[in-house]
């Protein structure tokens, strides 16, 4: 095994490689193409970014992926702010979380070995339905299970080959993994905020899906689902509003208005430090999440949704006073405030609200201490 | 014999539950208390944990200091000693002190027999604190000094205050200060406490009439007294802040906490209140946000990714968080938090000092903006004048 210098060296050389990749093909130029073409998954692009190793870091070496320092999730942390900080379209969020599913302890043996190696590879995508927007009843059919209902605004849903879904047979719940190719599905595309960031509903008619788990497995695997993911969006959220702010802090001292840079006005240095402390504090945040889902600690649900609630909220906050302070350019198409501002909405929106998450952090606290 | 974390937390579980008493309700802070358990901590190998062995510390890491803090969460801790003494005084004599300085008022102060205090706001003003008007003249055999010093945290208990000074008017306002430690108790030095608008007494003023100081009095150099003062203000920063690597006996990122909003939702029985549910998370929220922020901060000093200037942020989103508390607990207090004499009437009433005291969180943004994002400095009338010629008021 590696020194511990030696495994941060090797995350630094895969961050460096990342980051010169995603300035050279996944740049805000090609974005807005494939935004104009309406494409909200490029393939051949993404087995090539599969190549890179943004699919394998949660998944263990005996299945062909692994960390780079035994800390995986703090790993595709880092890895995710950066790909927030250039606006990087593709399902490496809900992607990767599905696959912190499917090699969870609890997961039906088998599956992994179905799945994992295309899933890496970008030869199949799959995604994840949020079970509050998702109805689905199972019962067992000749082939596996056969499931009836709905899942509404589907990440990637369009795109997917595979959706994780939370089902109730009329015994227990099951986590099963749906075929959209198979007969049954029906995807119909909706609108997003975000067109590199595509959603879908989905509508079962006896369709086929394989089991992951069932009964009290079910939940452990959600919840470190929910937890991986809520931790990869404040990630990229805020990689995206820490570069915003960037932009509109250059602006300062470039911009002069009565003959002297706008970083010399007191009321906008003030402005640009509540700012830089936002910032600052919604990254600890988001990293103390990640540090804490790493370790399994106690309080990471708790800690989860505090990030969730706090980095969804002040995100916006942060990227509305920048376009503020950035003038009339701010709110033009040709900027690129809004490629950021939308995706911190949809991240806002999705996975649970800020006043959701809230919700679930006041009732952790008063049922702790109601049990202690 | 080298002692891992969790050796070292076992071992403090175990001394604390033989040595200290458990917490009981906090009244009125006893100084006299606070000294006999900080002495008790002294002699049990748990006081000064940051400091270096040669001044009666321990030359242990942050993380074992924040180790200890949460084993000691439930006990009697002489919570009050940490300010000024040991997060801002003494890890500012450790920067700046003379070896004899050092090894006179360090162990002293980690064992308890010696608090200080800070003596650097004047009545005349406190966010220009290099603009300080109290004197210091040489003498045949040391100083005298004559001034007024104001908003000293408890003065009226501590044995030493370290004194900012003018030693030289003929240059520029930050080449004339001196730092001077001065014994409180003596000729000259009158100390009268503050009554604050919510009935506390935190603070005290300070009146000095020929008092005198000898030669060794003088921290760091003669005139090199905003060197010093300038590390003062950092330590400030980060024990205001609740990052300072010094503080003993509270959770790290978190300051002594009276009653929580979550006792205030349940006792007033709107635990099942959606609303009430969500004005407690996001103070919570922003108590979590603290702490993170607070140890992040602490960490990339130490690894050099960031300026000590950095610990303004720490400064200022306490105050915002701490705000947050008052606010949500008043509102969730109703009439009772006004009419029951409750504490939440009486924090709303000095919510403001939490953005004033150790620095205004304006010199906070100011600093951020300048020293950390590099912005263009305020324009000042005294830049390069000698302190004589600057204005200090409307008629002069």
């Amino acid at each position: 095994m590696a020194s511990a210098t030696a495994r941060s060296t090797e995350l630094r050389m895969f961050l460096d490689t990342t980051r010169k990749f995603a300035e050279a093909q996944a740049s805000t130029t090609q974005l807005r193409t494939w935004w104009r073409e309406g494409q909200g998954l490029d393939r051949p692009w993404w087995r090539q970014v599969t190549e890179l190793g943004w699919t394998s870091l949660l998944v263990p070496e005996e299945h062909g992926g692994g960390s780079l320092t035994g800390e995986a999730l703090l790993d595709l942390f880092a890895l995710t702010e950066i790909l927030g900080e250039l606006a990087v379209p593709g399902p490496t969020n809900v992607l990767n979380s599905v696959l912190a599913a499917l090699v969870h302890p609890k997961a039906q043996p088998g599956v992994d070995v179905r799945w994992l190696s295309e899933l890496m590879a970008g030869e199949r995508v799959a995604t994840w339905a949020h079970p509050p927007a998702t109805s689905l009843s199972a019962q067992p059919g000749r082939d596996g299970l056969l499931l009836n209902g709905t899942a509404l605004a589907v990440e990637f849903g369009a795109h997917a080959d595979l959706v994780l879904v939370r089902a109730a047979t009329q015994e227990r719940p099951v986590l099963v993994l749906i075929d959209t190719h198979a007969p049954g599905v029906t995807v119909r595309p909706t609108q997003s905020i975000d067109p590199a960031r595509p959603f879908a509903d989905l509508a079962v008619n006896d369709g086929r899906g394989t089991l992951v788990a069932q009964g009290p497995d079910v939940e452990p695997i959600v919840a470190r689902l929910q937890q991986v993911l809520n931790v990869l969006q404040v990630a990229e959220t805020v990689g995206g509003s820490g570069r915003v702010l960037d932009l509109a802090t250059q602006w300062a001292f470039e911009r002069y208005s009565f003959g002297r840079p706008l970083a010399s006005y007191q009321a906008l240095k003030h402005r640009y430090a509540d700012l830089a402390t936002h910032q600052h504090a919604a990254r600890a945040i988001a990293l103390r999440a990640a540090r804490a889902v790493q370790d399994t600690e106690a309080d990471a649900a708790l800690l989860v949704s505090a990030a969730k609630s706090y980095v969804g909220e002040v995100s916006l906050e942060i990227m509305q006073d920048c376009a503020q302070l950035l003038g009339g350019l701010s709110q033009t198409m040709e900027h690129d405030l809004h490629l950021y501002l939308r995706r911190a909405m949809l991240a806002r929106q999705t996975y649970g609200t800020p006043y959701e998450h809230r919700q679930v952090v006041a009732s952790l606290l008063l049922d702790r201490e109601a049990a202690a | 014999m080298s002692e891992n974390l969790e050796q070292f937390r076992l071992r403090a579980r175990e001394w604390l539950a033989a040595n200290l008493p458990k917490a009981s309700t906090e009244g009125e802070f006893d100084w006299d208390r606070g000294r006999q358990l900080q002495r008790q901590l002294y002699e049990g190998g748990f006081a000064g944990l940051c400091y270096p062995r040669e001044y009666g510390g321990q030359g242990l890491t942050p993380q074992h200091q924040r180790v200890f803090n949460e084993e000691a969460l439930d006990y009697e801790m002489p919570v009050r000693l940490n300010f000024p003494t040991l997060t801002i005084c003494g890890p500012t004599l450790l920067d700046t002190g003379s070896e004899e300085q050092k090894k006179e008022f360090l162990p002293a102060a980690i064992a308890g027999e010696l608090l200080f205090c800070q003596f650097l706001s004047e009545p005349s003003g406190g966010s220009d604190l290099a603009g300080v008007l109290t004197r210091a003249e040489r003498t045949a055999d040391g100083w005298l000094l004559n001034g007024a010093k104001t908003w000293s945290s408890s003065a009226d208990t501590a044995d030493w205050a370290m004194v900012l000074a003018r030693t030289d008017w003929d240059v520029p306002k930050h080449q004339g200060l001196t730092m001077f430690l001065m014994r409180i108790r003596q000729p000259g030095v009158q100390v009268n406490p503050i009554q604050m608008l919510n009935g506390s007494h935190e603070f005290c003023e300070e009146f000095f009439d020929d008092v005198r100081l000898p030669s060794s009095a003088v921290l760091g150099e003669v005139n090199g007294g905003w060197a010093v003062a300038t590390r003062l203000l950092y330590h400030e920063r980060a024990a205001v802040g609740g990052a300072s690597p010094f503080v003993s006996g509270v959770r790290q990122g978190q300051m002594t906490r009276d009653g929580t909003l979550t006792d205030l939702v349940r006792e007033s029985g709107q635990a099942d209140s959606e609303r009430a549910r969500d004005l407690l998370a996001r103070s919570e929220v922003l108590h979590l946000v603290h702490s993170a922020l607070a140890e992040d901060l602490t960490q990339r000093l130490v690894d050099g990714e960031l300026p000590d200037a950095a610990m303004s942020y720490i400064r200022l989103f306490h105050a915002e968080a701490q705000q947050a508390e008052i606010d949500c607990g008043l509102e969730l207090a109703g009439p009772a938090g006004v009419t029951d004499s409750g504490s939440w009437a009486l924090r709303y009433l000095g919510r403001q000092g939490l953005s004033l005291g150790g620095g205004s969180t304006e010199m906070a943004r100011n600093v951020i903006a300048e020293r950390v994002l590099g912005m263009p400095r305020e324009a000042s009338a005294d830049k390069g004048v000698p302190f004589r010629q600057v204005r200090q008021g409307p008629t002069s």
